[in-house]
């Protein structure tokens, strides 16, 4: 109940950082972190893989209701819990020693990391491109790509810092 | 069937992904015009060219029947253009006006056969008597003058191309208007000669020539061919012109066979000013 109760609170807090604090944030036109994914990565490695697409297509409609978007968050947050379970494998290879939690304090920094970067690049890359509806001038929209996933990273690198800096129990 | 459902079973997860991708796909271009717009138009450009490769297709299917409806209208476009009338004048005292009489009519027919390598070239047309062609008629295609009719059976007639050596016509300078005789050497089947031009007569390479009235069969101004080279014969003082053809012989599919309607007058009232000479 006490882990339930909390994946709540993380949506919601996650979801009300972005939409009311981050997609305020116009510094400059291509800047343009997203921090929610990060509820679909630190929900339990062993989730059901439908539940998780559910999950996934429910977060990212959330978004796209604050942001009248359409579909392009629900779109993008669903190709990131569909890749999911590969990253996991990637970095989960040496020894068959069972993640119980995904975070910070479990897996270090270099484990998180490399989970954390493919995963926000590659969410990020097919979020842009759909927001963009063209291959024309693609070079912007890797140029957005770069820049946001840049600076999401920093982002939730920090509140997993905040957070999640030890492994509990 | 049941291979279907246990591949739809092992693959549940993907299935779902592809579901709910389809759903959120609808949902942006439903909110996104520009979305919406672009892949529209695309889809529109995709099922468009396909749909103008299959017309295209379709078309060349119907090229002869196409072809056909063409000729047809192209000689009933050409018996009611201003050329084919002959001009009446009617003075009367306050009013000045011109009646046009039809003088020239157009019958389109096919070649079934045609020569272009021999000394003497014919040509077989599908139109016969029954069309109401007659010996002596001229014959034309969209390129310039054809021939003249040689003879005619029911449904057939044979031509004499400009390409036979008895294929004369009367061709005329368009620019400076001296005229001439029209006939082929025998050599080459793109080129004929028009000789017995006055020597004082001007021109230049490049020139049109073209048909003339005083033919007694073709209409004025029917393109022949284009000036290619002259030579002065010393003896006779005249002319002979080297003539490019227009028409291309080597591959004449649609002529047209003129009916000057007002012949038969003109040759009556010769023959009686002949005949009281």
């Amino acid at each position: 109940m006490n882990r339930n109760i909390r994946y709540i609170l993380s949506f919601i807090s996650l979801v009300v950082l972005q939409v009311l604090v981050l997609n305020n944030f116009q510094l400059f036109g291509y800047l343009n972190p997203k921090v929610y994914p990060l509820f679909i990565l630190i929900l339990p490695p062993k989730i059901n893989r439908a539940l998780l697409l559910f999950i996934a297509f429910g977060l990212g409609l959330t978004i796209d209701v604050f942001e009248n978007s359409g579909g392009v968050h629900a779109s993008a947050t669903l190709f990131l819990a569909l890749i999911r379970p590969l990253l996991l494998r990637i970095i989960t290879t040496p020894g068959s020693n069972d993640v119980s939690k995904l975070n910070l304090g479990f897996l270090g920094i270099p484990k998180f990391l490399s989970y954390l970067i493919p995963a926000i690049l590659l969410h990020h890359l097919w979020l842009f491109t759909l927001e963009a509806f063209t291959f024309s001038n693609y070079y912007l929209v890797l140029y957005e790509t770069l820049i946001s996933s840049a600076f999401s990273i920093l982002l939730i690198f920090t509140l997993e810092l905040l957070f999640n800096r030890n492994s509990e129990e | 069937m049941q291979k279907l459902i246990n591949f739809l079973i092992r693959n549940y997860s993907f299935i779902l992904f592809l579901v709910l991708q389809l759903i959120a796909f609808v949902f942006i271009l439903q909110a996104n015009s520009f979305s919406r717009s672009t892949f529209f138009n695309s889809t529109r450009a995709v099922s468009g060219e396909m749909l103008e490769k299959y017309h295209n297709a379709k078309e060349f299917a119907n090229l002869k029947r196409t072809n056909q409806i063409l000729a047809e209208e192209n000689a009933r476009l050409r018996s009611i253009s201003k050329e084919s009338y002959f001009p009446m004048f009617s003075i009367s005292d306050t009013v000045i006006d011109t009646l046009y009489n039809q003088q020239y009519v157009y019958i389109p027919s096919k070649v079934v056969n045609s020569t272009y390598t021999y000394s003497n070239n014919h040509l077989t047309l599908n139109k016969g008597s029954n069309n109401g062609i007659q010996k002596g008629m001229g014959v034309i295609n969209a390129e310039g003058v054809i021939g003249k009719v040689k003879e005619v059976s029911e449904n057939y007639s044979v031509v004499y191309p400009l390409i036979h050596q008895k294929g004369q016509v009367t061709g005329r300078i368009k620019s400076s208007g001296h005229f001439g005789e029209v006939s082929w050497n025998g050599k080459d089947y793109d080129r004929v000669q028009l000789n017995k031009i006055q020597r004082h007569a001007t021109f230049d390479i490049g020139d049109t020539i073209v048909s003339d009235q005083r033919s007694e069969i073709f209409p004025s101004g029917i393109p022949i061919g284009v000036i290619q080279d002259s030579t002065l014969n010393y003896e006779t003082q005249f002319i002979s012109i080297e003539i490019d053809l227009l028409p291309d012989f080597t591959n004449i599919e649609y002529v047209y066979i003129v009916n000057d309607l007002l012949k038969e007058e003109r040759t009556n009232l010769k023959q009686k000013v002949v005949e009281n000479e």
